[in-house]
């Protein structure tokens, strides 16, 4: 057993090396290396850092023509020594521009990450548990971002981050909660994700940025939410609670709509959200009343008519305008649902009403047209009756002839 | 009663079977006169229609005209007639055109497609659907796709 996995260590080695000369690396020697490190040439063979030509000496230093442990005994030898250390091995490439600039790579991650609670972790109180470049990207088998093993493409992030964010053990050392990741799985986001397969849904990374403490283009976490929600946003900072928020009483998107389990958001939420704040409050449950019912009734409204139409279509009536229509309609009623975050019923009642009065041509329409086939279902009657009048002449026309033409 | 204006019972149905006779015929006659005759008169299938006059539109001018149930966006730029699928690829509300950006924009989502239809800013995911557009004898007609 032993000698056979020596064996299958050496055709690895051995093709490695194969691999290497045949990919025209720089290090062609790096087979040296392998003697000893055989375990390592598998996940390597596959590695970004393999495809872009680079081999072991290129981090870690050494002799590659050595065939022992003198190999290591060399001023430029490098065996990182704890995570700081190694996330100064990573930068040593990956913040020299020229290096990075043929792969159109980013050359900030070092001093980003000293920016992020893992960061401050390790350079402030070196704290070894904090995660650093190798606990999310992998060590030799490092892949690239895009490639769908990586361990940061988007659909295996809150597996990654869920490795320490998930244990409970080491979470509650710094008094953070575990579930965040379960949390997650159960959210709309992830449905995005998981399920209808869209890799700009949101993961961990995209709110709580990735080297950095927070996404490009953010002061805060709260401020993610509008990357994507530009609309709600822009339409919230004019609402009644902007002001509490600058005064930093509500925390925007969230204390309505939470963070990491987030919902498909409904008019339903209302009745959950307000009450957190505003349970003794009846001047503003009425605001929030008359804002859901209205939302709510367009919707009902639009829903209804819609069942109308599809159910004239398949009676065969033209309701080609009508669908025109009901599309109007559509929009109206989506930018009620998005206009809602203003929570002013001056911009709401509008909207509303054209929604309404849309609904309503479009019901009249059906209606006329309903007017119509019934009418026409009506008139088959005299038809009828001139089929069955014309038979009774027929049939005494015919008598009348018989008895002429009788002797 | 004068007898000449008596009408005999065989009379009376000969009158009857005449009359129905010709309603019977002209029941065979009027669908094939109706087959025959609006072909001519409404010209394109239905999947092709006006949008009107190209006089009718200035430059970065557009007009929403409705096509396959469907409201369709068409817009005259410098390099011709633009004309794409009006119903956005995020939630399905209807797009406009923002003339001061020179962009369809959703109004729903602030999402925003350039004039190849593709999206530019914000959530829709996917480009809107463009529909061919033709000048026929200064009328501009928009086909689907």
């Amino acid at each position: 057993m032993q000698r056979l996995s020596l064996r299958r260590g050496n055709v690895i080695a051995t093709a490695v090396a194969a691999w290497l000369v045949g990919t025209g690396a720089a290090w062609a020697e790096a087979p040296s290396c392998l003697t000893c490190h055989k375990d390592q040439a598998g996940l390597f063979m596959s590695s970004a850092h393999a495809q872009a030509g680079l081999s072991c000496v290129q981090c870690h230093g050494g002799d590659p023509k050595a065939t022992d442990e003198t190999a290591h005994a060399t001023d430029n030898f490098k065996r990182p020594d704890g995570k700081k250390a190694i996330a100064e091995l990573c930068a040593g490439c990956h913040s020299d521009v020229r290096r990075m600039n043929p792969y159109g790579l980013p050359t900030d991650q070092l001093a980003r990450y000293k920016t992020s609670k893992h960061g401050e972790q390790l350079f402030e109180h070196n704290d070894q548990q904090v995660a650093v470049c190798i606990d999310c990207h992998g060590v030799h088998d490092i892949l690239k971002v895009k490639s769908p093993q990586a361990r940061v493409f988007p659909t295996n992030v809150p597996a990654t981050c869920g490795r320490c964010h998930s244990n409970a053990k080491l979470m509650s050392q710094y008094k953070l909660p575990a579930d965040v990741v379960d949390k997650y799985k159960t959210s709309y986001h992830a449905h995005l994700l998981f399920e209808k397969g869209d890799l700009s849904a949101p993961t961990c990374i995209t709110c709580h940025g990735n080297h950095g403490a927070t996404p490009p283009g953010t002061a805060e976490v709260g401020q993610v939410c509008g990357k994507c929600h530009v609309r709600q946003r822009e339409l919230f900072a004019k609402s009644p609670h902007a002001e509490a928020a600058a005064a930093g009483v509500f925390n925007e998107c969230v204390s309505c709509h939470s963070n990491h389990a987030i919902q498909k958001a409904s008019v339903d939420l209302y009745a959950k959200a307000c009450v957190a704040c505003h349970a003794n409050d009846p001047k503003q449950l009425g605001v929030r009343d008359a804002v859901a019912g209205l939302i709510r009734q367009a919707q009902m409204d639009y829903r209804h008519a819609d069942e109308v139409v599809h159910a004239a279509t398949i009676r065969g009536l033209a309701t080609d305008d009508d669908q025109v229509l009901l599309q109007d309609a559509k929009t109206q009623v989506t930018q009620l649902e998005v206009l809602q975050h203003t929570l002013a019923m001056t911009q709401l009642e509008p909207v509303a009403q054209h929604s309404a009065e849309t609904v309503a041509q479009v019901l009249t329409d059906v209606r006329h047209m309903e007017r119509f086939e019934w009418w026409k279902r009506k008139a088959l009657w005299p038809v009828w009756a001139f089929l069955v009048i014309m038979a009774i002449i027929f049939w005494a026309k015919h008598r009348q002839l018989e008895n002429h033409d009788k002797p | 009663m004068n007898t000449s204006e008596k009408i005999s019972r065989r009379t009376f149905l000969d009158w009857l079977l005449l009359g129905g006779l010709l309603a019977w015929g002209t029941a065979f006659v009027a669908p094939v006169i109706t087959y025959v005759w609006p072909s001519q008169k409404r010209g394109p299938n239905s999947q092709t229609v006006s949008a009107g006059k190209v006089d009718d539109f200035a430059e970065w001018q557009h007009k929403m005209i409705a096509l396959d149930n469907r409201p369709v966006i068409v817009v005259r730029t410098p390099q011709g007639f633009r004309a794409y699928s009006a119903v956005c690829t995020h939630l399905g509300c209807i797009v406009g055109w923002d003339a001061g950006r020179r962009q369809i924009a959703c109004p729903c989502h602030a999402g925003f497609f350039d004039l190849n239809g593709r999206p530019v800013a914000g959530p829709p995911p996917r480009p809107l659907t463009e529909q061919s557009v033709v000048v026929i004898n200064n009328e501009v007609m928009v086909k689907s796709t």
